[in-house]
């Protein structure tokens, strides 16, 4: 589908949502909630916690559909009411990141110890399982905008608008993760190594 | 080291990372591309950063949603919300109409009220409000008239949506920045309210309801202008097209008529 024909289709979506069509509004959970859940993910790392996130943040869209401003982008306001509704649950649920690190370690020691081909099979484990480590040294700001920027492939405007951020600080942000990342991912490579 | 020297290295990590997100400024990514071909060093250097961000995998790769995602978390968001408040048209319309052909959607709703309506109008139009009243102040007073009254509830219910659209193309236009507006899409969307302004226009005139008619025919030539344009819009012919939106004060115009006939909607409640 061509991109006029698209944003046409989406425009008309949206005001039979904004009409009080449950079904377009439906649609509209359908479309997004890919999006939204994956949002939600780089802000609470936890896929549970996440899935959760994105239900509350459809059902908050919902009720603030009337406030929606038409000369506001509508994937950036819906971003933005789930990057909320994440910081929320993570502030009313028990978060064990400290269970959650010692697992990971865990798995790095076991899988040195495995056979060489067991070993190999799980580099892509073991390299997600560091960089969930290494990303445990950023900051929450730090680690969303870096995950929003880099695996989301949000552009910097617009995840200023998400996380409520200036330019500058949202830029500041990134580049301070990628360099935390690179210093973090060293140190678990050297300690690796020396096992 | 000279401060401007020390300062331009500390920025020169940063600005490479935007390069590589292609964030920077069209101008500054230009001499960035040029330094990089000059500058063995500063090449080298991003090498490293691109290779490095290459290899940060996504931790949550495993967890990323299944094809079925959304239409599960849909029922799940739909169990969770109230019940719906908004009763169907009662012409039937189905959403879907409006992605794949508002116009035509439109048209089989006012071709089903035009082919309902007497000639007679059913106001006094000297009298005429916005809103058509659902129910007389007298209560039920015989078939004819409540037929008649269901019409104008099918108009107005109608109308409201098409004047609620309406709304948010001219708002669109008023506020669009010329470089960054879509014009194609633009254009296909004041084509398809173009069709259904002139459908309810004339519906609205049948109806009696002239004030309304004059506010729909305010805004075509709006409509008309957008949907004809070929190729994109100059700064100028923006301005010109905001200029009319503005002389006519139609934004007002069109929000007010279609709050006023917004169905359920008490008189003498404020907007």
């Amino acid at each position: 589908m061509s991109r006029s024909l698209e944003n046409a289709s989406h425009q008309a979506l949206l005001a039979a949502a904004r009409a009080g069509r449950r079904d377009a509004f439906g649609k509209l959970v359908e479309g997004y909630a890919d999006r939204v859940f994956r949002t939600c993910l780089r802000i609470t790392n936890d896929a549970a916690l996440a899935d959760d996130a994105a239900q509350d943040a459809f059902i908050a869209a919902h009720q603030k559909l009337a406030e929606f401003r038409d000369e506001a982008d509508f994937s950036t306001w819906l971003y933005r009411i789930a990057v909320n509704a994440a910081l929320q649950l993570l502030r009313h649920r028990k978060k064990f990141r400290e269970q959650t690190g010692t697992a990971a370690e865990l798995q790095i020691e076991t899988a040195a110890s495995a056979e060489p081909s067991v070993e190999r099979q799980m580099d892509g484990l073991l390299s997600g399982r560091r960089i969930s480590l290494a990303m445990e040294q950023l900051t929450a700001l730090e680690r969303q905008a870096f995950q929003l920027r880099h695996f989301e492939e949000m552009p910097i405007r617009e995840i200023c608008a998400v996380l409520e951020l200036k330019d500058s600080a949202c830029k500041q942000a990134i580049f301070r993760a990628v360099q935390k990342l690179r210093g973090a991912l060293q140190d678990l490579e050297v300690q690796h190594a020396s096992r | 080291m000279h401060p401007v020297d020390d300062n331009h290295s500390r920025q020169e990590p940063e600005a490479l990372l935007l390069f590589h997100y292609d964030e920077l400024p069209a101008a500054e990514m230009q001499r960035m591309r040029e330094r990089l071909a000059s500058d063995s060093q500063l090449a080298a250097e991003y090498a490293e950063l691109v290779a490095f961000l290459e290899s940060v995998e996504d931790p949550h790769a495993t967890e990323l949603p299944d094809d079925f995602y959304g239409r599960r978390l849909a029922a799940r968001v739909n169990e969770e919300l109230p019940p719906e408040s908004h009763a169907r048209s009662p012409a039937g319309l189905d959403w879907r109409w409006l992605g794949s052909g508002l116009a035509a959607a439109m048209a089989l709703v006012v071709v089903f009220m035009l082919g309902r309506f007497s000639a007679e109008p059913l106001v006094d139009p000297a009298n005429e409000p916005l809103l058509v009243e659902s129910v007389s102040p007298t209560g039920r007073q015989g078939g004819e008239q409540d037929a008649g009254q269901l019409q104008a509830r099918l108009l107005n219910a109608s109308l409201s949506q098409h004047l609620e659209a309406s709304s948010r193309f001219l708002r669109q236009v008023d506020n669009a920045n010329p470089s960054t507006t879509d014009v194609e899409a633009e254009k296909n969307w004041a084509a398809t309210l173009l069709v259904a302004n002139r459908l309810y226009r004339f519906a609205a005139e049948q109806a009696g309801q002239h004030r309304v008619a004059a506010v729909l025919q305010d805004m075509e030539p709006v409509l008309i202008e957008m949907a004809n344009r070929e190729g994109e819009l100059s700064d100028e012919e923006f301005s010109r097209l905001r200029q009319r939106i503005q002389a006519q004060d139609l934004l007002f115009k069109v929000d007010v008529t279609s709050k006023a006939m917004t169905p359920n909607r008490k008189r003498g409640d404020s907007i």
